[in-house]
């Protein structure tokens, strides 16, 4: 945690005020990459449905990945062609993890 | 049976179910720290006071074995007492009875003494430490939260419900206290998630502690579900005394008058700095303003950059609402707006005044914000402002910018006084922002654009950095020097009437959520 007492610049309408800003404040915000599809959750991928270079429409489903008591269908995100499919079946997945990549 | 042998029978019963779960899972409980419910319920409680209900009501379940199992109270204590001479309506879970499970004669008991604060109209008090359900008993035991939470819904808004987490409280068991009034929390004795670190570590493969998942400190500073942290369950017990002291006993009642005091120390012109970019404490201006310099806040630790708690004002009890300069600039963001509606909401269900104090330079600029609902969030502000009936008086101290400016309590949204300093500055938004736009032909056709820039800052805040063209046009009632504060808001108040809106025919508004 940082010193409670320590005053940093803070910028709102291009005023600069001293005061305390927490560290958290400080992340930049970085845009998601929407042709990566990643695991949302760990679990076993049960069957890819896919394979590089298949042209794929938004909602297709690319594979399904058991996990939550429920086999879960991953479907594209957007439409394109799947550029690298990055797991095989009966792969164990952590959360996060790429599972497809799109182009 | 002669009298003699019934009143020992009676004597050896009442002293079993003062056991609890049996010696030693008493020790158990006092060697994590924790006191006994019994002794919670005697020391929040003034002396002698408790009249303890149901301690004889049995379950009646029989699956699983569970009718060879007497369980003490059926694991809760039930029943009414006084804190400081005003009666309440008190439960508390017992963790040496079957973990303070929760069965149907459990909940059952909660359910009676809950109707019992109802229809009394006194505020309830309520301490959980339970591992959660009692599964054995099934779904009578999904019917029981369902109750509890029926009823602290009902009754919210009509009595103050305190909830006290003084051991784990899990599942669907967080729901009853998230729909209170008030939680409060003790430092590594205090648990509350929807789902725990066990499951966690299963499903997801994430690591973390209880304490870190969903202890004290983690819900009064990172998610707000508390309201109140203590270090030990008597700091908890004193924090439920001196809050109680500020509120009424129901929503039909006056909050108490006291003896009205002059604060310790009051306020000087000077109490805010010259330059309204340098940060300084809001609490010592309301500290410098209430009676006795007692002040006490809700949600302490959590979005700090509006300060929100209860103090009295000539002995009457006002509901306080701050910016905070020392914080975040006391800028408005998704969860300053939440922790303060929430406040107002709750000071108007019980008719307690509310008093403002504005020093903000607007909203939180960013995309987590914006992704994350400002517009949405900053609304229920507007909103619960906007609905209060309760007499509101605001004080506007430095800054007054745009939007954050009306939602601060202005006038426009129905405040019954605005009070302002010589250093407020009403405005539509701060001068470096507005000259940059006002004036931007001038600047960049300007040989020295740096100049010419400072000039018409300059410019733009002897204009309208100040409170006179707010007041010029009725938007403030008073102008004040800082110093005579106090004088001013307490007539401001004793000529402030409740409002009525003329919409008592609608079932409900529809405040965002």
């Amino acid at each position: 945690m940082q010193n409670e007492n320590e005053l940093r610049k803070l910028n709102i309408d291009e005023t600069i005020y001293e005061t305390e800003v927490p560290d958290s404040f400080n992340k930049r915000w970085i845009p998601p990459d929407i042709r990566l599809v990643n695991a949302f959750i760990p679990g076993t991928v049960v069957e890819v449905k896919t394979t590089a270079g298949t042209v794929v429409k938004e909602g297709d489903v690319l594979l399904i990945l058991d996990a939550m008591k429920m086999y879960n269908e991953i479907t594209a995100p957007v439409s394109g062609t799947v550029d690298v499919v990055a797991v095989s079946a009966g792969e164990r997945v952590e959360k996060n993890q790429l599972l497809v990549r799109l182009k | 049976m002669s009298i003699k042998k019934r009143l020992t029978e009676f004597g050896t019963r009442v002293q079993n179910l003062f056991k609890g779960g049996g010696d030693v899972a008493q020790e158990k409980q006092k060697k994590r720290g924790k006191l006994t419910a019994r002794e919670r319920v005697n020391e929040i409680l003034d002396t002698s006071s408790f009249l303890e209900t149901d301690l004889f009501v049995e379950h009646s379940s029989t699956d699983f074995g569970m009718d060879r199992k007497k369980l003490a109270g059926d694991g809760v204590i039930t029943g009414y007492g006084k804190i400081d001479n005003r009666p309440v309506a008190i439960f508390a879970q017992d963790f040496t009875v079957a973990g303070g499970s929760l069965g149907k004669a459990h909940a059952a008991k909660i359910v009676k003494v809950m109707d019992g604060a109802g229809t009394r109209k006194i505020p309830l008090i309520g301490i959980n430490d339970s591992g959660g359900a009692r599964i054995q008993e099934g779904v009578d035991s999904l019917y029981g939260y369902g109750e509890i939470f029926l009823r602290n819904t009902t009754f919210s808004g009509v009595i103050p419900q305190l909830s006290l987490i003084l051991g784990p409280c899990a599942g669907g068991a967080v729901y009853s206290p998230a729909l209170t009034d008030f939680v409060f929390v003790v430092d590594k004795i205090s648990n509350m998630f929807i789902t725990g670190p066990q499951v966690i570590k299963t499903v997801l493969g994430e690591d973390v502690s209880p304490e870190v998942l969903g202890g004290a400190r983690t819900h009064t500073s990172v998610t707000g579900n508390a309201h109140f942290y203590a270090e030990t369950e008597r700091e908890a017990f004193q924090q439920i005394k001196r809050l109680l002291s500020f509120l009424p006993a129901n929503c039909l009642e006056e909050p108490p008058v006291h003896e009205p005091a002059e604060p310790v120390k009051g306020i000087s012109d000077d109490i805010i700095p010259d330059n309204r970019r340098k940060a300084y404490d809001v609490t010592s201006v309301i500290k410098g303003i209430v009676d006795n310099s007692d002040f006490m806040q809700v949600h302490e630790h959590y979005a700090k950059n509006i300060v929100v708690g209860f103090a009295r004002l000539n002995g009457k009890t006002v509901g306080i609402v701050a910016n905070q300069p020392r914080y975040l600039a006391g800028v408005l963001d998704v969860n300053a707006s939440d922790k303060a509606a929430r406040f107002i909401r709750f000071c108007d269900a019980f008719g307690i005044s509310l008093l403002t104090f504005v020093d903000t330079p607007g909203y939180l600029p960013g995309v987590d914000q914006e992704h994350a609902g400002v517009i949405r969030h900053g609304a229920k502000l507007l909103y619960s402002y906007s609905e209060a009936t309760v007499p509101k008086v605001t004080v506007i101290m430095r800054k007054a910018y745009g939007g954050a400016y009306i939602a601060m309590c202005s006038r426009h949204l129905g405040a019954s006084s605005v009070v302002a300093w010589p250093t407020a500055e009403i405005a539509v938004m701060g001068a470096e922002g507005a000259a940059n736009i006002v004036f931007r032909k001038e600047i960049s056709a300007s040989d020295d654009p740096e100049a010419t820039r400072q000039e018409k800052i300059q410019e733009y805040e002897d204009k309208f950095a100040n409170p006179y063209v707010a007041a010029s046009k009725g938007y403030v009632d008073v102008l004040t020097e800082p110093r005579k504060t106090r004088e001013i808001v307490i007539k401001a108040f004793e000529y402030a009437g409740r409002q009525d809106h003329g919409n008592s025919f609608r079932r409900h508004g529809n405040i965002p959520l």
